[in-house]
């Protein structure tokens, strides 16, 4: 391996669930001496969150905004949200820690990448994504925008791979996934 | 295999830190190793975010010989060498200063660190021969004016450790609002001013001495002192660095004398005392039998033309590179020779040279030169170094004041050619004859172990001395030998020069090499744990060396990294910062 730049990176995982949150640190633990190797240094840290309480959203606004300063550039990576917003009104409930979770990370360069299984509660109209864009660009649009540069016109893209799994060899499995990326900075 | 030319601000920096440390100048190199990082859109944005959104300044501090202290003992200079990336963003923002010259360009009376501009690659600054000789010429020219007058040299004492913080970011800001600077470009100067006071011994008062932005910092604190003097004080008023020349008759000198000594405590700065060496008087008569110390040479053979041969040879015939080695060990020369191999492969290169090739002018020209000439060149010099030195040092020890310290730079420079010249035999009994002036103590060490291949008295001189002994050494194909028993932290630093390079280090078995970062760097390259060491900068180039089963260190001070990188010669380099006079031919 050569020519590596270091990189010393904090990572929070934040996570409603506390076997997700201790499986995720267990991955992330043998994963450390290879990224090592390679000069990335990831300092994790893995806290309950409830996107619904606002007091746990402050403790994870909090410890975003300790974990580095100057601030350096954000990425915020939201993964497999659909199955839990879209029950009970709970998208509509989480509006206000999501904007303000996205508001205070949104310093000049911060992006937030949504990941979620490509299934019609996430990419119909109506569904997740739909309403993520939709108040991104009606209540969060001076901090907050749907990023469409290059060639992607889209407002988010969906990918399909297939993988071998390890319990069913003799099977290919498919995973669909659809990925929308905001912007944050500020935006007049 | 095609490779991308480096960019303007990438060559300006591995220039300029090649001239100031073998530390930074190798850090740079494994910085720049990445394609990705060549680029000056990368200097410009990238590194300079990386510095603008770090958390910890990231300074090595490395022991530089100063000089030698009156009773005997050797005064080092602590410099603080910045991590690669700070070293490229700092070219960034220097280069961008340059584009605003009414804010950053020097005052006609400064003739230090003037900033380069458009497409030279030779450095940072414009080389500090330019400066020297522009300072001559000024002087010159006021000594024409009062021919019954006198030329008096002072000196600021410890003149970057003496500027606060506060100081240099109200100097930095107005400059940059004068010239209008981008706010990215602005923010960038205020962080490497804060990290330096960050990082500043607690007996300084901030700014560092050893990154290149210190130089611009300098120029800019005394920018309104300096304006303000020389039309202010009644004798001519010239700087370099804090090196200040007057030129008037007795009693312009003694009023200037004052208001200088006056202005410069206001803003926090003491000159040195009236009875420290540092401080002379000559007359304008006296002076002027030197007006011509700094001109080039006007032989036809003479070091430059044998460094640009050299360069030229090596440059258009890389395979030729070992043969040439050879002849110059087999007759006792010591030149290293820089491969160029990687660079001959850049397709920017081979285009321009495909147009250059089908000039006649050109192609005679590349002809003319090849192992034989150069070794003639190389011999002739040889000759005629050895004799002028011999003949100087003799003349010099019956001569005191103004007289004597003419001839010091001219020995200077005639020695540090001679360790790369000069038989083992001849060099051994140079540096006897060195040895009876104390002013160049540095060069008598340095050709002593060289001649010897022994580096006990080089040791403790610092890491420039080290690698002024290492270069010729290793180019000269020797072993090193210390009977040192214990190390310290100077003598442990300046070893590990020694081991960056390459060279064998015959040495006692309480020796261990294993001590410290730096040397285990030196010795093994990278590992994870010297990945996460608490040194900030080994940790930095440790992970940009990466893991490697050998160091790569001595494969990349060979490798020459663009064809407009100086052949960097260390036994001359080196001596830079120790004396102004250095290119004196």
């Amino acid at each position: 391996m050569l020519f590596t730049h270091l990189l010393t990176r904090p990572l929070i995982g934040a996570e409603i669930s506390k076997p997700a949150r201790k499986y995720a640190a267990e991955m992330l633990a043998e994963l450390h001496p290879f990224w090592e190797q390679q000069a990335v240094f990831v300092r994790d840290d893995f806290i309950y969150w409830d996107v619904l309480d606002k007091l746990a959203n402050a403790d994870l606004i909090t410890r975003m905004s300790r974990a580095v300063s100057p601030p350096a550039k954000r990425i915020l990576v939201v993964a497999n949200f659909n199955g839990f917003l879209e029950q009970d009104n709970r998208r509509s409930k989480a509006e206000r820690q999501l904007e303000e979770l996205f508001r205070h990370a949104s310093t000049d360069g911060a992006i937030v990448v949504w990941i979620e299984p490509h299934m019609n509660k996430a990419t119909t109209s109506g569904g997740l994504f739909s309403g993520i864009i939709k108040w991104v660009k009606e209540g969060w649009s001076r901090f907050a925008r749907v990023n469409t540069e290059g060639e992607v016109s889209d407002p988010f893209l969906t990918s399909e791979c297939r993988f071998q799994s390890p319990l069913t060899p003799s099977q290919l499995h498919a995973v669909r996934l659809s990925v929308l990326r905001l912007d944050l900075g500020r935006y007049k | 295999m095609k490779t991308i030319r480096p960019g303007i601000i990438s060559v300006r920096a591995v220039n300029q830190y090649r001239r100031r440390d073998v530390l930074s100048y190798l850090g740079l190199r494994y910085y720049l190793a990445n394609s990705a990082t060549l680029t000056d859109d990368w200097a410009r944005l990238v590194a300079s975010d990386l510095l603008l959104t770090r958390t910890d300044p990231i300074y090595f501090g490395a022991y530089h010989f100063k000089e030698c202290k009156e009773c005997g003992g050797v005064e080092h200079r602590a410099m603080s060498l910045p991590g690669p990336n700070e070293a490229l963003a700092e070219a960034a923002l220097l280069d961008e200063c340059s584009n605003y010259p009414i804010a950053f360009d020097n005052p006609p009376c400064v003739f230090s660190y003037r900033l380069n501009k458009g497409e030279n690659r030779s450095g940072v600054f414009r080389h500090y021969i330019e400066g020297l000789q522009d300072r001559q010429r000024a002087i010159a020219k006021a000594c024409d004016d009062r021919p019954n007058g006198i030329v008096l040299y002072t000196d600021l004492k410890r003149f970057y450790p003496s500027i606060s913080t506060d100081v240099a970011l109200n100097a930095w800001r107005k400059q940059a609002g004068v010239g209008g600077l981008p706010t990215r470009f602005r923010d960038l100067g205020e962080k490497i001013i804060f990290d330096h006071s960050r990082a500043c011994n607690p007996n300084d008062k901030g700014i560092l001495t050893g990154p290149m932005f210190s130089h611009l910092v300098g120029n800019l604190v005394l920018r309104e002192l300096d304006e303000k003097l020389s039309k202010c004080l009644p004798a001519r008023y010239f700087r370099y660095v804090d090196d200040i020349t007057l030129v008037g008759d007795e009693g312009e000198m003694l009023q200037s004398l004052s208001t200088l000594k006056d202005c410069f405590n206001d803003m926090g700065f003491s000159l040195h005392d009236d009875a420290s060496q540092k401080n002379f008087k000559v007359s304008v008569s006296e002076w002027l039998k030197g007006r011509d110390d700094f001109l080039k040479s006007r032989r036809p053979i003479s070091w430059p033309t044998l460094i640009g041969d050299l360069k030229k040879f090596l440059f258009f015939k890389p395979e030729k590179r070992e043969e040439l080695q050879n002849a110059f060990r087999a007759e006792g020369v010591r030149i290293p020779m820089r491969d160029y191999s990687n660079v001959v492969c850049e397709r920017d290169f081979r285009e321009r040279i495909r147009a250059f090739v089908q000039n006649p002018w050109f192609t005679r020209k590349i002809r003319g030169v090849s192992i034989a000439s150069l070794l003639s060149q190389a011999m002739w010099l040889r000759n005629t170094y050895e004799m002028e030195f011999s003949n100087l040092a003799e003349t010099t020890n019956a001569l005191q004041g103004y007289s004597r310290k003419r001839n010091i730079p001219k020995l200077r420079y005639r020695a540090s050619r001679l360790i790369y010249l000069a038989t083992d035999d001849v060099l051994a009994s140079l540096c006897l004859v060195a040895r009876e002036l104390p002013e160049l103590h540095f060069h008598s060490h340095v050709m002593k172990a060289v001649a010897s291949g022994n580096i006990d008295d080089v040791l403790p001189l610092g890491t420039n001395a080290a690698q002024a002994t290492a270069q010729p050494l290793k180019a000269a194909g020797r072993r090193c030998t210390t009977s040192i028993q214990e190390l310290s932290e100077k003598t442990e630093q300046a070893l590990s020069v020694f081991l960056l390079n390459g060279l064998t280090v015959d040495r006692s078995a309480n020796i261990s090499i294993g001590t410290s970062d730096l040397m285990r760097f030196a010795v093994s390259g990278s590992d994870i744990s010297l990945m996460k060491s608490a040194e900030q900068f080994i940790r930095e180039i440790a992970c940009l060396h990466g893991l490697t089963e050998h160091p790569r260190h001595s494969e990349i001070l060979d490798a020459a990294f663009d064809k407009d990188e100086d052949m960097a010669l260390d036994a001359i380099d080196q001596l830079q910062g120790e004396s102004s006079g250095a290119g004196i031919y």
